[in-house]
């Protein structure tokens, strides 16, 4: 019975009857059981192969369950049983059913054990979190999506450019997902592909593009699936590659920089997911076993507390309607919403790594696998990442929205402020009590990562490495704050370069078609004069597009023709001659 | 079962006489010859396709016209995807039509129904015919049909647009009959072969003429640039003429040629050893590219449809060109595959037409409110040409990838690939503006008759199943297979 049907599917179906009927009840119904029975289904499931189809003379598994793909299903579908809870207010079937394919698509690509079927549902994956994003509603989300969508298209055909090239070089013989070690053109380009969806930098910018152009709700979403979708891809078929560590170091420092200089709330958190999703690569590039738990691990809590962290931010931009920090310069709002910021905090301090949070369960295996590894540097710059991420998130970000950059003490009187739903805050508090549970008995995580794994994080080094990080870094920032102003800029990214292309090629094809336009009106122009010309062949001047002066002699075929007799002689003229040359040729 | 082939094509001639004899007057006797014949035409056709699955070959020669020529039918497998197609989207297009026709208040309906038929029927004549001289026989009869119906309207635009319709596609023809006798000198026999009968002693340069002359003449019908320009013009016809003829019959036709042409006449092991096809898949490679870039700029809606049917065309032919199993499998199924989702597309265009009467792009914001099952449908067609699962456009772009990798040329993959990309440049816009919130004006739902929505509808979503089912009801799969299998022996 377990068996019986693909989670994936169920969830893209259900998304699908969200989608054709308007019933609310029904709604109502699919959102809360089908994610909680996905989650029974997939918790009793047993690795092995499911679901096999035969499809167009191919043989594929939709249902490929081992210890990598498990974990990275289970949280999906725990994560979107708290996403469907947290948006259950919003009256919208097409939000509602774009979330459920969405997240029925990463289980499917997850649990695909073909290139095919994998494909199939990683450009699923693309199309319906296209639509998310456009949902957000406004002009801006419009073009977001549009660049969302279409960056993605490129990336899916890096990647199927890269899938057919493989198949190609192992002589057709089997579409199953292999790891790849060989360095050659088809995996480099799958890689690439993978890396846009990871979000690596140069091929980040659409990230930070579109997903704070979502609704509230919708970043919520988005941040949970693509991302790690891609982590998933990454661990399954580079793991070990040399270059993904030295990458996922440069988005782990990239998104930070980022991160603390910007000041939308939502955009500097989009930042950290690159900056976190690096900790992931890099870890995935080391290959060991505890690294690739490591990596798996940090996946898990990462998609806790960036889901909590946005839900929290979401709920704050719900209830305030701003969320550019210097719009909020200046309103101390922490009174009214002192329990979000608690929720807040927890996310906070678990995405900086705190001990009795579940970053730390994480991020300690990875920084201790660095620190295995002989790989001081890495290890070094990591943690510089993880100090940034304390100072953009736990500090800067509170201090900016909560208390309004402590400007003034203007206590945001009369300030209308939007209530906040129930099943929002139930669902944040599920969340809290994820991130406390494995923070505190990080066990019940490590019990479920691809290898089996004796790790204890709570060893004083640790413990008191961080702290000490942490302390020093809320030390600086009250010292230092006033250097990290609040001003109304935008800083620039990769995505401006995007749009230069985007606009160049664009006015490429309007040339172009001018071009085809010229010829085709000049063309037009020619069988135009032809015409005239044809009709009286006294105007031979229009011909040339130019006006005959004078009086223009009509045409009249009258005039013109010969007496009979003579058209007959010419006739006989004309045999006669021919007749001539041909029998002189005969000779 | 040569009764039902040889009815298949009669029956639509027939009906053209009888609809073009019942004059402009009883509508209600007209519609029911049509759909009673589009129905009657396509169960023929599928009893035919069934019959040559199950092994039996139908062939006739009918006269002989010449030595060792023949009017000849024959019905094998590369002509059935065709007729299967024509034959069964001409059921849909038909009751689309009435609506359409109808709700318009259009003039001169029986001449408009009278050709239609004929056309179709001469589409399943080329489709059926057994050698070069019966194909060009009915090639023409499809040609001098559509003429009529591109100037339906009979405005300054319409009498231009069928002028020009005019002097491309007969010029071709001339091109046609002078390789067809060309090669008859050459070889003494016009029949198809599956790998071809083309055997010339004659000079390499020679036979390449032929070749050129055959492509270039059947390509204008396929529109390939630079001889494309009719298509767009062609525009100005009813949509439902649009839908059928200009995305389906009549330009598939000129691709069913020429892959006649390349797959039956001269045959890979010619082409291959005179490295010929590169040319003409580089040839072909540039109007995929190029049409793409003109779709973008272009503001008409039907008219940006139409630079995608000749993108889409030249697909077929490149991937037809690349004279591999999968290739030619990919190039097949793409064929019938563009035909359904762009059948969609366009009627959908119709639809926004009599729904709302825009006709350009930049007019298309909020349509998606008034019109959601128009824009749902239009939605499945877009992303199914940009290749996205789950709509049967990733199979075709699936088999095509890997058929240009069996040939070992990436530079056609990246074609293809960009080619997608292009794609999704010029029709999501489209889709993202319909369903954008800006204008609020026009959020007022507009209810369309079922006879314009359901057909459409059912084209969209018949586009999803045949991706999940590639393989049911007109086995389009196993045709196409085994059409590669024939032609290049694997």
């Amino acid at each position: 019975m377990i068996e019986a049907v693909n989670p994936a599917l169920l969830l893209i179906i259900s998304g699908l009857l969200i989608l054709l009927f308007e019933s609310k009840t029904l709604r109502l119904a699919i959102l809360l059981f089908v994610p909680l029975f996905t989650i029974f289904q997939v918790f009793c499931l047993s690795e092995g192969e499911y679901w096999t189809i035969n499809f167009a003379g191919y043989e594929l598994v939709t249902g490929r369950v081992d210890g990598l793909s498990l974990p990275f299903v289970y949280i999906f579908s725990v994560i979107t049983l708290l996403i469907n809870l947290y948006g259950l207010h919003i009256n919208e079937r097409f939000y509602h059913g774009a979330t459920l394919i969405y997240s029925g698509s990463s289980i499917g690509a997850v649990l695909s054990g073909d290139w095919f079927s994998f494909f199939a549902f990683w450009e699923i994956m693309a199309v319906s979190g296209a639509s998310i994003v456009f949902l957000g509603g406004s002009r801006r989300s419009l073009g977001a999506a549009f660049r969302y969508l279409i960056i993605h298209l490129i990336g899916g055909s890096l990647v199927l450019l890269g899938i057919v090239t493989n198949l190609y070089e192992s002589g057709f013989q089997s579409i199953g997902i292999e790891e790849l070690e060989k360095i050659n053109l088809a995996s480099l380009l799958i890689l690439s592909g993978f890396l846009l969806n990871a979000g690596c930098p140069p091929l980040h910018a659409w990230l930070p593009d579109a997903y704070p152009s979502a609704s509230y709700a919708g970043t919520v979403v988005l941040s949970a699936f693509t991302t790690k979708c891609a982590v998933y891809a990454i661990i399954r078929v580079f793991h070990g590659w040399e270059v993904l560590i030295f990458l996922g170091v440069l988005m782990a420092l990239y998104g930070i920089v980022y991160a603390v200089l910007e000041n939308n709330l939502r955009k500097l958190l989009s930042y950290h997911i690159i900056s976190q999703v690096g900790y992931m690569i890099c870890a995935a590039g080391l290959g060991t076993h505890v690294s690739i738990n490591g990596s798996v691990a940090h996946a898990i809590c990462n998609i806790i507390y960036k889901s909590l962290l946005l839900m929290a931010v979401g709920s704050f931009f719900y209830a305030v309607q701003k969320e550019e920090m210097w719009e909020l310069l200046g309103q101390r709002l922490y009174g009214k919403l002192k329990f979000l910021l608690f929720i807040y905090t927890v996310g906070a301090l678990s995405i900086s790594g705190v001990p009795l949070f579940a970053g730390f369960a994480s991020k300690t295996v990875i920084m201790a696998e660095t620190g295995e590894a002989h790989r001081p540097i890495v290890n070094t710059l990591l943690h510089l990442a993880s100090v940034g991420t304390f100072l953009s998130i736990a500090l800067k970000l509170p201090y900016g929205a909560w208390f309004g950059g402590m400007k003034d003490s203007n206590f945001t009187k009369g300030y209308e402020l939007r209530g906040i739903p129930l099943n929002m805050y139930i669902s944040m508090i599920l969340a809290v009590f994820l991130c406390f549970l494995i923070g505190v008995y990080p066990r019940i995580l490590y019990l479920h990562l691809p290898y089996a794994m004796d790790f204890n994080p709570y060893t004083q080094y640790n413990v008191l490495t961080t702290l000490q990080l942490f302390f020093f870094t809320t030390l600086s920032f009250f010292l230092f704050r006033r250097k990290l102003a609040i001003e109304p800029k935008r800083s620039k990214d990769m995505d401006l370069i995007y749009r230069k292309i985007g606009e160049f090629f664009l006015g490429i094809c309007s040339g172009q078609y001018r071009i085809r336009q010229k010829v085709q009106e000049s063309i037009g122009a020619l069988v135009e004069r032809m015409i005239i010309f044809a009709k009286n062949p006294y105007d031979l001047k229009g011909l040339f597009g130019r006006k005959s002066e004078g009086v223009i002699i009509e045409y009249d075929p009258e005039k013109m023709r010969y007496g009979i007799g003579v058209s007959m002689i010419m006739f006989l003229g004309l045999y006669g001659v021919l007749s001539l040359i041909f029998i002189l040729l005969r000779f | 079962m040569g009764l039902f082939a040889l009815g298949s094509i009669f029956l639509p001639f027939l009906a053209s006489f009888l609809i073009l004899s019942l004059g402009e007057k009883r509508e209600t006797l007209r519609d029911i010859i049509t759909v009673f014949t589009s129905f009657l035409t396509f169960a023929f056709v599928l009893l035919c396709t069934n019959s040559l699955l199950a092994g039996e070959l139908v062939e006739m020669r009918i006269v002989s016209l010449a030595k060792n020529v023949d009017l000849y039918l024959k019905f094998d497998a590369f002509g059935a995807i065709f007729a299967n197609l024509s034959s069964f989207l001409w059921i849909l297009v038909s009751i689309y039509s009435f609506s359409y026709m109808r709700a318009l208040g259009e003039h001169n309906q029986g001449r408009f129904y009278s050709m239609f038929a004929m056309a179709i029927g001469s589409a399943l004549g080329v489709a059926y015919s057994g050698n070069v001289l019966t194909m060009y026989l009915f090639y023409e009869i499809l040609t001098l049909s559509t003429y009529p119906l591109v100037l339906h309207e009979e405005s300054e635009e319409a009498i231009k647009a069928g002028r020009k319709y005019l002097a491309y596609l007969l010029s071709g023809a001339g091109l046609i009959l002078f390789a067809m006798v060309y090669t008859y000198l050459e070889n003494g026999t016009l029949d198809f072969l599956p790998g071809g009968f083309f055997r010339g002693d004659s000079d390499p340069v020679t036979q390449a003429i032929i070749l050129i002359s055959f492509f270039v003449g059947f390509g204008i019908k396929a529109a390939i640039m630079p001889f494309h320009e009719w298509l767009p013009s062609a525009m100005v016809a009813p949509t439902p003429v649009s839908a059928l003829l200009h995305a389906v019959a009549v330009v598939k036709a000129g691709v069913f040629c020429v892959m006649r042409t390349v797959l039956f006449i001269f045959g890979p092991a010619f082409l291959l050893s005179s490295n010929l096809w590169f040319f003409l898949a580089l040839f072909v490679s540039f109007t995929v590219i190029m049409a793409n870039v003109l779709a973008i700029s272009e503001d008409n809606l039907k008219r940006r449809l139409a630079f995608s049917t000749v993108n889409n065309l030249s697909v077929i032919i490149l991937g037809s060109l690349l004279l591999t199993h999968s290739g030619v499998k990919g190039a097949l199924l793409h064929m019938v595959y563009h035909g359904f989702m762009k059948i969609t597309l366009f009627m959908c265009a119709g639809a926004i037409y009599v729904g709302q009467r825009k006709s350009l792009v930049s007019e298309l914001d909020g349509v998606g409110k008034s019109l959601p099952i128009t824009m749902f449908s239009f939605t499945v067609g877009a992303l199914g040409l940009v290749g996205i699962p789950p709509i049967c456009g990733f199979l075709s772009k699936w088999y095509l990838c890997l058929g240009s990798l069996e040939r070992n040329e990436i530079l056609f993959l990246s074609v293809f690939l960009i080619s997608a990309i292009l794609d999704g440049i010029y029709f999501l816009p489209i889709v993202f503006r319909s369903f954008s919130r800006k204008s609020e004006s026009h959020n007022k739902r507009t209810y369309l008759p079922t006879g314009l929505e359901g057909p459409l509808l059912f084209t969209g979503l018949a586009s999803i199943y045949l991706f999940l089912f590639p393989d049911s009801i007109f086995r389009f799969y196993t045709l196409s297979s085994t059409v590669a299998k024939s032609v290049l022996g694997y």
